[in-house]
């Protein structure tokens, strides 16, 4: 008994040790502690050499930046069931285009498995993540999880999503965005990439001169500051999804007791849209990323999800159309 | 080293017998391990500020070292205000060391600082550091002079107006000495606050501009 308790200890203080040290990894790319020079400069031309050619379909209207959940390890290697509905996704949206690549949960941007230090091990969990190592999926989702927290932050988190709007601004252009257009930009935030999604906001519209409005699959959001910038909101969510609901739970300015924070603000102000798709989990079977469990209705969650996010983006797309059309 | 962690803990339990055993001969040491690694571990709490303003490693380390000097100077100055106030109070009963080394040893708490790192959840923790600080230096004032709960409580008042009345009246020059130490420590002249980071970044992104919009 006394050794499981020793080990249930351990565990506790590296948790501890774990959660103490995860701003760090963004505090010191911003102050250069990592031996990196600022190269905004050469990043942006590198990713407009890497741009893709326009696709099959016009795609240019809109752009779609996808987030994606804390289960993510780089944005080269999604997972299978998000890469599918991504697919899907751009199948949908003929009229915008689809960005996949970008890693939220690094303000410098480099995947576990990229340019780091514990590349090397991040990359033999990822192999025995994929033999379905459950303890491994775990490790992932907690340090990325670690992640939202510094997001959420009101000190670590303008930093932090000021790195990770970087990210998508240079994952824009490497899908061919061209910011003399000025199209509108959707961050599709999926569980915590919600929270990474809406604190990285201010940051794009800064620099983009554009519109930037975020879209909640499942997403785990705070009262972040971000919110004062986001002119729609749209939070897609299962009934069944219990992680989302967290959001309003562990982050204390959501909570009624404060009236006047920028989530309850932007609810009273009707910029965040809550669109319910029925008995859908965050997850896994029965999850938003599910195409193959049928719903009593015939559908899939999947296709709700997918339906519900087309939904939102064909019709602001065509608010900002109307827009632009009124000059 | 390790020995003294011991009357720490117990002071931060609120265990009057710490605070005797600190008016002991030697006892004194675990007050001073208490502001030394307080001070080091109050910075490392609060550190974002030095990397928002691109401090480099050595000069970090500079700048941990001071913190523990600018944490020290901070205790002895509401201690000296607490001793005034139990002169005015009782006469001389309690030298103005043994009061100071009762005020070091309260401020076990913050050897907890480092607990502002944690994301999110870290800034109220300051709050509760500096509410349990108190509870023990009443604990602690108690412990040694035996005083009514309403003497501790004006001696304490009083003694932490003193140090409001020292930042009034020597501000400009506090100011001055805290812009050098900055400066030293850090070899940054301009200092961003935590607090105004969002409109550095916000800032900053605009700056960008002119990379993604030739």
């Amino acid at each position: 008994m006394s050794e499981v308790l020793a080990v249930v200890l351990l565990l506790l203080v590296a948790l501890l040790l774990a959660l103490l040290v995860a701003p760090l990894e963004s505090l010191g790319w911003w102050a250069g502690w990592f031996g990196r020079r600022d190269e905004l400069e050469r990043d942006v031309d590198a990713a407009r050499q890497r741009a893709r050619p326009p696709s099959a379909h016009s795609g240019g209207e809109g752009y779609v930046v996808f987030l994606s959940g804390i289960g993510a390890i780089s944005g080269t290697e999604l997972l299978a069931a998000e890469a599918e509905f991504l697919r899907l996704l751009d199948e949908q949206l003929p009229q915008a285009t689809v960005v996949t690549d970008v890693f939220p949960y690094a303000a410098g941007g480099d995947g576990l498995t990229g340019g780091r230090a514990f590349a090397r091990l991040w990359r033999l969990l990822h192999r025995m993540r994929l033999r379905g190592a459950k303890v491994v999926t775990n490790l992932v989702n907690l340090r990325n999880l670690f992640q939202v927290l510094v997001s959420a932050d009101s000190r670590y988190g303008p930093v932090f999503n000021y790195g990770t709007s970087r990210q998508v601004l240079l994952g824009l252009l490497r899908a061919g965005y061209r910011p003399e257009q000025r199209r509108p930009v959707f961050l599709l935030g999926s569980s915590g990439g919600g929270q990474i999604a809406v604190g990285a906001v201010p940051f794009l519209e800064e620099t983009l001169g554009a519109p930037v409005e975020v879209i909640s699959l499942g997403g785990v959001m705070s009262s972040d500051p971000g919110l004062r910038a986001v002119d729609h909101l749209a939070h897609v969510h299962g009934s069944l999804d219990g992680i989302q609901a967290l959001g309003g739970r562990v982050f204390p300015s959501r909570w009624p007791t404060s009236p006047r924070s920028e989530w309850n603000r932007a609810l009273r102000e009707g910029r965040i849209e809550k669109i319910g798709i029925g008995p859908v989990r965050h997850q896994g079977t029965g999850g938003y990323l599910d195409g193959a469990t049928v719903l009593p209705e015939g559908d899939t969650p999947r296709d709700r999800a997918l339906a519900a996010v087309a939904s939102v983006v064909e019709r602001r797309l065509a608010v900002h159309a109307a827009d632009r059309a009124a000059g | 080293m390790w020995s003294l962690s011991a009357p720490w803990w117990d002071a931060l339990l609120l265990d009057p017998a710490a605070y005797r055993g600190v008016l002991a001969p030697g006892g004194i040491w675990a007050a001073v391990w208490v502001v030394v690694v307080g001070g080091v571990s109050q910075l490392v709490g609060q550190s974002v500020v030095l990397f928002l303003n691109h401090v480099r490693p050595v000069r970090f380390l500079l700048a941990v070292g001071l913190a523990a000097a600018t944490f020290a100077a901070e205790v002895a100055v509401w201690a000296v205000g607490i001793w005034l106030t139990t002169w005015v109070v009782s006469g001389p009963d309690l030298g103005v060391v043994d009061i100071l080394a009762v005020v070091a040893l309260a401020h076990a708490p913050f050897v907890l600082a480092f607990f502002l790192l944690l994301p999110y959840y870290g800034p109220p923790i300051q709050r509760a550091l500096e509410i349990w600080t108190l509870l023990c230096l009443a604990v602690g004032l108690d412990a040694v002079t035996g005083w009514s709960l309403g003497a501790l409580t004006l001696a304490i008042t009083l003694g932490y107006a003193f140090t409001l009345l020292v930042k009034v009246t020597l501000g400009r020059w506090v100011a001055a000495v805290d812009r050098w130490l900055w400066r030293t420590a850090t070899g940054a002249r301009l200092r961003v606050r935590v607090e105004d980071a969002l409109t550095a970044m916000r800032e900053r992104a605009v700056g960008d501009a002119r990379w993604f919009r030739p």
